[in-house]
């Protein structure tokens, strides 16, 4: 199992990874660049690929979880959330999308920046980079109805943060 | 915070009813519930939003990135057998040359990695893309011989050059797309 191959064909899921952490696209650069070093220097033995993915997903989080305490997260402005979402909106058919509120972008922000990561990583991995809780509770080495606990208490501090700021729905 | 006093369906089966992890009569029970109990109806709703704001969060930060073109793509077009043979072809020169990288370079990667050996990972890496790009480019001018795949020599030209846009193969394919 060569971790080079693996590692570029599972490039975007990383980066997804990456990009929910609020890490700035060259941070995450960064990141993936020192993930890749250690795939290629220290590479694991592990005979299938999806092992491997695993493996490369742990260290990439627990990279992230390095510098998410080093460094302020989700720093940009609300307002260049909407901005982009907005082009983002123009640019998609789909019918079902609604426009984004900078007041909403601006408690969500808030509430990710001060949320514990034991909840951030894996609501990540499950509504950014579309694993599901098994594989989340592999990847993380919890047991699956850890994960269900912790995604469903971070969904549930989303919402009431929503509610608590009074903004109607 | 006014807790959730609704008796009939609980936070969590809200949250699993949002992520559609519930059977299909059950997910029908609860919707009908909720139609029916504001309550529910705002938590419903605070999930749905919340979920859907933090997404479009996470989305537009991904856009920052520099885009990249998944590999699976490259596999998708049908091909002849003589477009197979030559590429299959080219692939076994590019195995046999990174058959003799690997032995070369193996050495370097079990080393410890200070910094002035992250430098040169750095370069190898560089190199590595340079050798990708040109590869690539390679297997591109091959297929431009079919005029049938044209528009997949056409793409292959552009993934090359927004992928390592630095490189001379990233040159070369700016000069065919032109």
């Amino acid at each position: 199992m060569r971790m080079h191959s693996v590692f570029i064909r599972h490039i975007e899921r990383l980066r997804r990874l990456v990009v929910a952490m609020g890490l700035s696209a060259e941070e995450g650069q960064d990141i993936l660049q020192d993930v890749y070093v250690e795939a290629v220097k220290s590479p694991p033995k592990y005979r299938r690929d999806r092992e491997a993915v695993q493996w490369l997903m742990r260290v990439t989080a627990n990279r992230c979880l390095l510098e998410f305490r080093r460094r302020k997260r989700h720093s940009r402005a609300a307002s260049e959330v909407v901005k982009q979402w907005a082009e983002f909106e123009k640019n998609s058919s789909g019918p079902d999308k609604q426009a984004i509120r900078a007041e909403e972008v601006e408690t969500m922000m808030q509430c990710l920046r001060e949320m514990d990561e034991s909840l951030q990583v894996p609501l990540a991995m499950r509504y950014f980079c579309e694993l599901n809780s098994s594989e989340i509770g592999e990847i993380l080495e919890l047991e699956p109805g850890t994960v269900r606990k912790r995604l469903y208490k971070g969904r549930i501090i989303l919402a009431d943060a929503l509610r608590k700021r009074g903004i109607k729905l | 915070m006014k807790e959730h006093t609704c008796q009939i369906v609980s936070k969590e089966k809200l949250v699993a009813c949002a992520d559609g992890d519930l059977s299909p009569s059950e997910t029908e029970r609860i919707a009908e519930h909720i139609a029916s109990c504001p309550e529910c109806q705002v938590i419903s709703q605070a999930l749905d939003r919340s979920l859907q704001v933090t997404q479009a969060i996470w989305q537009t930060g991904e856009a920052g990135w520099p885009k990249t073109r998944p590999l699976e793509q490259f596999q998708s077009s049908k091909w002849s057998f003589r477009k197979i043979t030559a590429v299959a072809a080219s692939l076994l020169f590019v195995l046999g040359m990174g058959a003799v990288w690997r032995m070369l370079s193996r050495s370097t990667e079990r080393a410890s990695l200070s910094r002035e050996q992250a430098l040169a990972v750095e370069i190898k890496r560089k190199i590595a893309d340079s050798g990708d790009a040109a590869r690539l480019l390679a297997a591109a001018e091959l297929l431009s011989k079919y005029p049938e795949a044209e528009r997949d020599v056409k793409q292959r030209y552009q993934h090359i050059t927004e992928t390592y846009p630095e490189t001379t193969a990233a040159a070369k394919a700016r000069k065919k797309i032109q």
